[in-house]
């Protein structure tokens, strides 16, 4: 995993849950590097699962909650990053492009990034169904990203998602609904 | 998982934090972890910083190698490309045979030469050279010695040229050279060097061969200014070069190019004449000595031009033969001489009626077959008529002559051989060919008078006909003395002004009328 989100995960905890909270996950996840991340590094998944579970234990907040949240954070950096990519542009059209936006924005920084990918199963006004393949189960904080989006646009949204199996691949289905 | 937005509160987690216990030595212990952290984490991103920088250095070696081999690839394909090019060129301008530059590659530089001289202020002269009997050459040895031929006179015509001449093959046996000197003089000095391509013998394939060549020359700016008129008068200058067949370089005179627009005019207007049926004949009698009656009537072609001036057939029949007519003139003729003097021989008044043949036409192997449907067309039987032939034909062909001419003697035509006395009198063409009649030269009749050598000639070609059972005829009789003579020495007929001159159709139809049949 780039080392980009766990910079920002350190980010995202220091903002919403406080300096000392970081410093006791870091301490509980019993990290090989003692959390001494960089944003220009790659370092084991496994090392995020530690900090994530870290987290969940410290807070008690569910793992969903967690992630979600991340999520949303992680969305407030990329739009700070290239605002122009969001700038009027339609919730669904951003969801739809998320595969676009990894290979213009994201690879050519980090070439050998393992990338989630989103394709559009069904689309229409009022409802997008996307289905979220990964190889890591990040759905929930596909979700914030998400959300994350669509407070940016002032959207309100209804979020659904499970997972499939369908004998050729597996992915997680979403779908999203317009609420107003 | 389902649910709307939603945003989590910081505030509650802060509390839950270890962190908030004020004690000064977990506090001091924190910050020492985040120092330790944030120095480590620098320290790594200096390291992937740094190993990604000889990263990117190493990579830019690469690049840098790579387009230095993708710029020596380049340059080579270029000059690659750029040979083939150059070798293409090469190819298109050079003549394949000569591996001089070829018409195409002649016709380019002629008109750079002359768009150079015109600033230069030099003088430009194209010499054409044409090879003489190349032909025959082609026909007797074969194209391999053709071939060779013209490779060795490329040769020499190099060989003889300067380095800043110009040589080129531009057709069959024709080859140009392109002169830049500061003068005429000097143009002419030059031209005159090449004719000695011409001075010695050549041996291909183990066969001697004596090259003989036309030059003509033209010069610019003195005869004309563009390419197409000195390439013009280069050819004009080439083709008088060859008629008068005496070799060496003719230079262009602008009578050239009168004579040239004469013959234009004439050719054209003999065509019309011979599409309008006024080419005339007129007929010579021939008498026989013996009786002093007339035995025959020779066709004589006459042409009257559009001015009002009788043309010579000295200059329309040769002028016939040379724009690939004399076939259809021939044909035309012999059917009109056979329609006006079939009376006269259904009649009996005449034996036979003469018919000069062109040497080309006998070199036709459709020759006889024509002759024998023009016949048969206007009711003549082939006996009465005699084509009187000369030498020219036998010594370009002698075999296909021989061909054509049994084909007409089997069905009765026969032959007289022309002009005898004056030109090769090749004695073995009298036992060679069907030969009926011998027709003297008038110049040994001439000469008689006072040349007992011609005399002595005269009776023993005579003599000779009586022996191998040919009628002698001798042309050219002005006088009673020649006649007297003639009679002495028992020539069969004669024919001259002395017995009658060409006449009409009409004068001759009055002066046969009544006559009894011989």
């Amino acid at each position: 995993m780039k080392g980009l989100v766990f910079t920002t995960f350190y980010a995202h905890c220091e903002d919403v849950y406080g300096v000392e909270m970081l410093d006791d996950i870091i301490e509980d996840a019993d990290l090989p590097n003692k959390g001494a991340y960089t944003s220009v590094g790659t370092y084991p998944f496994q090392e995020m699962v530690a900090l994530i579970t870290a987290l969940v234990r410290r807070t008690g907040l569910p793992l969903a909650q967690v992630l979600e949240a991340f999520g949303r954070f992680c969305f407030g950096k990329w739009v700070a990053y290239v605002p122009a990519h969001f700038k009027d542009k339609d919730l669904f059209d951003i969801m739809s492009g998320i595969d676009d936006f990894h290979e213009h924005e994201v690879r050519k920084l980090y070439p050998d990034a393992e990338l989630p990918s989103f394709k559009v199963e069904s689309r229409d006004e009022r409802t997008l169904v996307l289905r979220y393949i990964s190889c890591k189960p990040l759905a929930d904080l596909a979700a914030g990203v998400i959300r994350g989006a669509a407070a940016h646009l002032g959207e309100t949204i209804e979020i659904k998602h499970r997972p499939v199996a369908d004998g050729t691949e597996a992915y997680v289905r979403f779908e999203f609904t317009r609420l107003a | 998982m389902s649910g709307s937005n939603s945003h989590a509160s910081p505030d509650p987690w802060r509390s839950a934090s270890s962190a908030q216990t004020d004690e000064p030595d977990d506090r001091a212990r924190r910050l020492q972890r985040r120092v330790e952290r944030e120095h480590a984490a620098r320290h790594e991103a200096e390291r992937l910083l740094e190993s990604k920088s000889l990263e990117l250095f190493a990579a830019n070696q690469r690049l840098i190698q790579l387009n230095a081999d993708l710029e020596e690839r380049v340059e080579a394909r270029t000059r690659q490309v750029d040979d083939a090019r150059k070798a293409a060129i090469k190819l298109g301008e050079t003549d394949h045979l000569t591996a001089i530059a070829n018409r195409f590659h002649y016709s380019e530089q002629l008109e750079w030469s002359l768009s150079r001289a015109r600033y230069t202020g030099r003088t430009t002269g194209l010499l054409l050279v044409d090879l003489d009997g190349f032909k025959l050459v082609n026909d007797t040895f074969g194209h391999s010695h053709g071939d060779q031929l013209l490779i060795a006179i490329a040769e020499r015509l190099k060989s003889v040229a300067g380095k800043d001449d110009f040589v080129a093959r531009i057709g069959g046996d024709e080859f140009a050279i392109i002169l830049d000197r500061p003068d005429v003089q000097s143009v002419t000095e030059a031209a005159e060097r090449f004719a000695d391509v011409f001075a010695r013998a050549l041996t291909i394939h183990g066969v001697t061969i004596n090259p003989s060549g036309s030059l003509g020359l033209a010069i610019s700016p003195e005869n004309c200014s563009n390419a197409v008129d000195l390439q013009r008068f280069a050819d004009l200058a080439l083709y008088k070069s060859k008629k008068d067949g005496v070799g060496g370089v003719i230079l262009f005179e602008t009578a050239f190019l009168q004579a040239y627009e004469y013959r234009q005019r004439m050719e054209a207007e003999f065509r019309c004449a011979l599409a309008e049926d006024r080419i005339d004949l007129a007929y010579q009698p021939i008498i026989d000595l013996m009786t002093g009656e007339v035995e025959a009537v020779e066709a004589l072609a006459r042409w009257t031009d559009s001015r009002g001036a009788e043309i010579s057939p000295a200059y329309f029949i040769p002028l016939a033969e040379q724009c690939g007519i004399i076939r259809g003139v021939g044909r035309s003729l012999l059917e009109k001489a056979l329609l006006e003097t079939r009376d006269w021989i259904d009649g009996g008044r005449i034996d036979r009626v003469s018919f000069n043949v062109s040497p080309l036409e006998l070199l036709d192997d459709q020759f006889a077959e024509a002759v024998l449907a023009t016949l048969g067309k206007v009711g003549v039987d082939p006996h009465f008529l005699l084509l009187e032939i000369t030498e020219g034909a036998m010594i370009q062909n002698l075999a296909l002559v021989e061909q054509v001419m049994d084909r007409l003697r089997r069905a009765g035509v026969r032959f007289a051989l022309d002009d005898y006395g004056c030109g090769y009198s090749d004695l073995s063409m009298l036992r060679k060919l069907p030969i009926s009649v011998l027709k003297i030269d008038r110049s040994l009749l001439v000469d008689a008078e006072n040349d007992r050598a011609a005399r002595v000639i005269l009776r023993n070609v005579v003599s000779l006909c009586r022996k191998l059972g040919i009628r002698s005829i001798s042309e050219g009789a002005e006088t009673k003395a020649q006649l007297e003579f003639l009679r002495s020495i028992r020539c069969d007929s004669v024919q001259g002004f002395a017995v009658g001159l060409p006449a009409p159709v009409e004068d001759v139809e009055r002066s046969l009328r009544g006559r009894r049949p011989r």
